[in-house]
Order: C-alpha cells, then structure tokens, then sequence
C-alpha cells in the first residue's frame, strides 16, 4: 500500500490521515505501507509523533513500514532536533522502498 | 465658534471620518487620542472607545512594544517615517502601508504623533510575482564525483570549519536528492584542521543520509585528526569509516553487489 | 523615510500553524537564508506555534526581519496568555510527562536556531524569542 501526502498536513488532517491509513491496512490486510513523504517540506515534533505511531501500529497489524522520499533538509533539521527515526526503514524512493519491503520477508504487498 | 466655525469642523470630521485610510493621534506617551471611523472598523471597537486606549490595549505585546518605540524614534529626530506591518489572520493576509510623524505644539514642541495607513496587499501581490528570482545555483567549493552509479565520491580538502561544513552538508544532502546516490564516500584525508562543531556537523550529516535512505563512508581518518576527534570526545560508534578511498570506494561496490576484477 | 516591515500572525486554529511556518519560510528567503535554515526555522516556529495553540488556546506569531550594520538575520516571538510553565528547566528536560510535545517543541526549536529566550509566567503566558542570522 503506497500513501502520498500531497496538502499541507496540519494536525488534525495529520491525526485524521494516520487514522485513515491504519483502516486501510486493515482492510486490505496490506503487508507492506510505503509511506512517500517527498511533498512535504516541513516536519516538525507532533508529525514525527504520527509517524512513529503509523508505524507502530502498522507493524502491529503486521504490516512493514518504509518512509521514503525524505527532503535533505527535513532530514537534516530532524537529526538536529534530536530525531533518529529508530526502528523506522527509510529509503530514497519508491523502487528502493518496495525493495526494502521485499527484503523485510513480506512476499505480498 | 462662528457659523463658519462650524462649517469647517464638519466639513474635516467628514473628511476624516470617510476616507478609507486609518487616521490616528497619539500623545507624547503614545496614548490614544484620537481615531478615525476605519480605523475603529480595522480594531472592532467604537471610534469613542480609542481615546485612552495604548497599543498594548489594542495588539499583541510585541506589536505594541514595537509601535511605541516607533513613536518614540520619530519623536525624538522629529522626522516623519514609512512603516509595513503584516497581518495573517483566519487564511487571511494584508500587508499595510503607514506614514507616522510628530505632531508638533505652536511653539513648536513636539506633543505627540500622528498616523495614517492603508492596505497595499494588492500592491505587494503583484511586486512580488515581478520580482526576478535569481535561480542560479551557488557553485559551492565541493567537487563531487560520481565514481559509478549510485556512488558518489567527495574528497574535502582544505580546513574544516564550521562555514565549510555547512557548505559540505548542503552538497552531500541536495546530491543524494538529487542522484539518487547509494552510498556517498567522503574523503577528509586532505582536511588541515577540524573543530568540535564542524565534526558534529559532519556527523549530524552521516546521520541525515541516513535517514534519507543512503549511506556516508568516511574514509581518509588520518591519525592526527582521530586522535584530536577522540580528544573532543567525538563519538564516531555509528559511522562507517575506511582508512583509505579505495576501502572506502570498495565498501560502496560490495554494498551494490558490485566487484572490481582484472580483465584478463 | 526609513521602512520597517513586521509580520503577525495569529493563531487561532490548527491550520494557522502551517500559515505561520510558511510565512516564516517565505520571509526567510526572502532574507536571503539558504533551504536548510529556511526549513529550520519553519519548523521552530511551527513547534512554537504549535505550543502556543495547544496549551494556550491561541496566540501570536511576530516576524521582523533584523538587518543591522554587522549582520542580517530574522527575529520571531511567539507570545500567548496561557497558563504558562511553571518549571522551564524541568520542561526543557523533558520532564512532564502530560506535556511532553510542549518541552519538546521548546528543545527542538532551541537546537534549530541561534538564539532561543523564554519568559513565561503561570496564569499569564509565555513568550519565546527565536533568532537566526544569515
């Protein structure tokens, strides 16, 4: 499952976005979310939090997360503030991101 | 106060109290003296209610601060200014314009100041969209080499301060977004000095690459420079450095499945 | 005639947070900051912003561009009449547990800029002072 923010997320759109994507897991009982960030140019605490959650309860439900397409300067000001994304895949882009899925023993996406 | 008297103070109340700019009076205090009908609209309140009223009853702190000390500076050159303040508020934005100057007594004596503004969104809209972005690209001092695809070479040479090593983590971040580069190997064997905050920073951009799905090598570590990073209690547990380029350039092939063999 | 510009924005919903941080950003290059410090900053005064709504309700974001003899940068103040920190140190530590995101916001936001100040005062509101020089 490939999930592309392209609007500007702000809070509540952010909370409302995660919320929708955790349903969609479970309905099409997805192994595997790509989760393309390249649109977003700012990424602050509280969307770091709904990342980190995404993750937790996409891996819960068993499915693998991959973060892709992080900005060099999102990159750079999220290790600044002290960010490591740990336990989070990352790739630098779809193809990479499928990629890692694959390795991560999921067969099906 | 004769008939004609009268007329006048109509006819400037009339004036005042329809033209669509924002008219003040304030005493030397930056007091409210007086406000017009626009003005009272743009602050939601009755014209009678701004006599009285300071600037810290009517904005935000910061705004207030920065308006008396407005007043305060035209007070004292006795010169008249050009300001431009800009709202946001609720989706929407206004940019506007305002002359302030003193007010002065008929002996003289400045007594306080006197304002007028106007809102110049539309005009700002459009000097904007003609203004010229220069879209050229600083050509940064960081030559970087692409050793084969997906692996990029960048050898730094020189003295590693802080200014150069932001420069470095711009280069290596916009060249990974940009080649879509694997591994980056960063070469520092020709570096002169390094400081605390530039290797901090050098680190902080391993990190960064990281995140972005790639990898930084740090090859050329010489042993003078790894004994000073020690002293500074660099932490280095994290990074993946090779002792020479070539381990270096080799650990980026056996990460792409790559290997360099002797044609026979 | 000198011209002295500000900007002000108010928060007042969630959606006024992303206006500030792309204001922020836009005046930010406008100075003549580069993308990576564009983004810092953004992000600071989104972090801020942030704050401001969540434990305050609302509040205002001021941004002035600082252009003195020596040097060029941009200043920005966040202000709210909330209820206010009653332990800054304890916050910046990391230590409330109930308002984690709030120390957060503050931590990150002083890594990411120059200059980071703070007055706050309970049952009065906080002020955070941010700048960064080109």
């Amino acid at each position: 499952m490939i999930t592309s923010p392209q609007v500007a997320l702000h809070d509540k759109l952010a909370v409302q976005y995660k919320d929708d994507i955790l349903e969609r897991i479970i309905e099409t009982k997805a192994k595997g979310l790509v989760l393309d960030v390249s649109a977003i140019d700012v990424v602050d605490s509280f969307l770091v939090r709904q990342i980190g959650e995404i993750a937790t309860a996409a891996n819960i439900m068993g499915a693998q997360v991959v973060v892709v397409g992080l900005r060099p300067e999102v990159a750079m000001t999220l290790v600044e503030m002290g960010f490591t994304l740990k336990g989070i895949h990352t790739a630098r882009d779809l193809e990479k991101g499928i990629e890692i899925l694959h390795k991560a023993g999921k067969p099906q996406l | 106060m004769t008939k004609e008297d009268v007329q006048k103070l109509a006819m400037y109340e009339t004036l005042l109290e329809n033209l669509p700019q924002e008219i003040f009076l304030k005493d030397k205090n930056s007091v409210y003296i007086y406000g017009n009908g626009s003005y009272a609209r743009k602050l939601k309140i009755r014209p009678d209610e701004i006599a009285g009223k300071t600037d810290y009853d009517l904005y935000s702190k910061e705004l207030a601060e920065k308006h008396i000390a407005d007043d305060r500076r035209i007070m004292k050159s006795g010169k008249p200014e050009e300001l431009e303040e800009t709202y946001l508020k609720g989706g929407q934005e206004i940019t506007v314009h305002k002359v302030k100057g003193p007010v002065k007594d008929e002996e003289g004596n400045i007594i306080g100041t006197a304002g007028i503004s106007w809102d110049v969104t539309e005009h700002k809209r459009s000097e904007k969209a003609l203004l010229e972005r220069d879209e050229a690209i600083k050509k940064l001092s960081t030559p970087l080499v692409e050793a084969w695809e997906g692996v990029v070479l960048l050898p730094v040479v020189g003295i590693l301060d802080s200014a150069r090593a932001k420069q470095i983590t711009e280069s290596v971040l916009q060249c990974i977004a940009r080649t879509k580069a694997d591994v980056i190997v960063i070469d520092i064997s020709g570096i002169a000095a390094i400081d605390t905050k530039s290797a901090s920073h050098i680190l902080r951009t391993v990190q960064a690459v990281k995140l972005m799905g790639s990898e930084a090598v740090i090859t050329g570590i010489r042993p003078d420079v790894a004994v000073t990073l020690v002293t500074l209690g660099i932490d280095l547990s994290g990074v993946v450095s090779r002792s020479t380029l070539r381990e270096g350039l080799e650990y980026a092939y056996a990460k792409l499945g790559l290997k360099l063999t002797k044609i026979q | 005639m000198m011209s002295v510009s500000m900007t002000t924005v108010e928060i007042t919903s969630e959606a006024d947070i992303v206006v500030a941080r792309v204001k922020a950003k836009a005046i930010a290059e406008a100075i003549g900051f580069n993308y990576m410090d564009q983004t810092r900053i953004a992000t600071a005064v989104s972090e801020l912003a942030r704050n401001a709504f969540q434990y305050a309700g609302k509040g205002t974001v001021t941004i002035t561009p600082v252009d003195s003899q020596e040097k060029r940068g941009i200043k920005i103040v966040v202000e709210d009449h909330g209820p206010g920190i009653k332990d800054i140190e304890l916050a910046l530590k990391g230590g409330y547990s109930t308002s984690r995101g709030l120390g957060m916001g503050l931590l990150g936001s002083k890594k990411l800029m120059d200059e980071f100040d703070i007055k706050t005062k309970v049952g009065e509101g906080t002020t955070v002072t941010i700048r960064k020089w080109v």
